[in-house]
């Protein structure tokens, strides 16, 4: 395999990791943008916050989700992106692991909507995975850069002339 | 980085933008909640057998049980479709506190304001009962509402209830 197509294979490996987590993060976004309320029920039954605040979580939160897909589906905006998601998905595993594995709460996860399961380790080891793709899409295309650029000393008298 | 930063802060900015445009719009839901109604219900039925105002002031299952004879009393069952279809009780409504709003029109359909209502979920461990009740007392302006805690655990393996369940396959 040529160092080129390594670096395609990579390249390609991290569009599909960003592809793959941005399409989950409109797909979870679009039923709660469209019913906040079903959601603010879901945020209310992990008990983090007041209840009287969960209305703008419910509001906010989804098309927080939606927009950093968005970014991390442009390469440009890719970093922005995958830190916006890094830190939604850290904070979703937390709040998981706190209400239904510390706190024995038989709570529906609330990941995307109407039928989204009950909380519990299947939905921590899926957003682990989805923090790992995360990673993966934004760290694999550098590393690459990195390791298969051969640097090359250029003569002045070559340099010169192609400029 | 900066340009990074930049995107950053932009996502946000777009994200409460169109969070406040689509509640302004088309929700309309309050930006704080306004703290829960206190809602004296009785638990127990009008009269006992007897003729005297029972003074029960916790839902027991015998206290259910009576509820279920007098036939008045309406029962919903915040499970899940799935557990809902393994088993309920008789003439239960299904609301799944998972799609609540999805399924209200299966309880406005034959629940009025003025009945007493009793929901149940699987048992002291789950919330959804609490979730249900609450939607239709702030919501749906019932005014009746109580929660069976002890739920689907004691209903499903009590003898007391054997007559008025439905249990599927």
């Amino acid at each position: 395999m040529t160092i080129a197509t390594k670096r395609n294979l990579r390249s390609m490996i991290a569009h599909v990791c960003a592809f793959g987590v941005a399409a989950f993060f409109l797909y979870a976004a679009c039923p709660k943008i469209v019913d906040p309320r079903q959601f603010r029920i879901d945020i209310s039954n992990y008990k983090i916050l007041p209840d009287e605040y969960t209305n703008l979580p419910a509001l906010f939160l989804p098309w927080l989700e939606a927009f950093a897909a968005l970014a991390l589906v442009w390469p440009r905006t890719r970093r922005a992106g995958a830190v916006l998601i890094a830190g939604l998905l850290l904070f979703f595993i937390w709040a998981v692991y706190d209400a239904a594995i510390v706190h024995g709460l038989d709570i529906s996860c609330g990941c995307t909507g109407k039928d989204s399961g009950h909380a519990g380790w299947t939905t921590i080891i899926r957003n682990l995975v989805l923090l790992a793709a995360t990673g993966v899409s934004v760290f694999l295309p550098a590393k690459s850069s990195r390791a298969f650029m051969p640097v090359v000393e250029v003569p002045s008298e070559i340099a010169s002339s192609l400029v | 980085m900066l340009r990074d930063l930049l995107v950053l802060l932009a996502v946000l900015g777009l994200s409460g933008g169109a969070a406040v445009t689509t509640n302004l719009a088309w929700h309309k839901l309050p930006w704080l909640r306004e703290p829960a109604p206190v809602v004296s219900s009785n638990v127990a039925i009008s009269t006992t057998g007897s003729g005297t105002t029972s003074l029960a002031t916790e839902l027991t299952p015998e206290i259910l049980v009576e509820h279920l004879q007098n036939g008045l009393t309406r029962f919903v069952d915040a499970r899940e479709e799935y557990e809902f279809a393994k088993g309920h009780l008789l003439g239960a409504i299904n609301l799944p506190a998972s799609a609540v709003y999805a399924s209200i029109d299966r309880a406005l359909a034959v629940i009025s304001p003025n009945d007493k209502v009793i929901v149940y979920c699987g048992g002291k461990t789950c919330d959804a009962s609490k979730t249900v009740s609450d939607v239709l007392l702030r919501e749906y302006g019932y005014r009746d509402v109580v929660v069976y805690e002890p739920g689907w655990e004691v209903i499903g393996t009590s003898p007391l209830f054997k007559d008025f369940l439905t249990v599927g396959e």
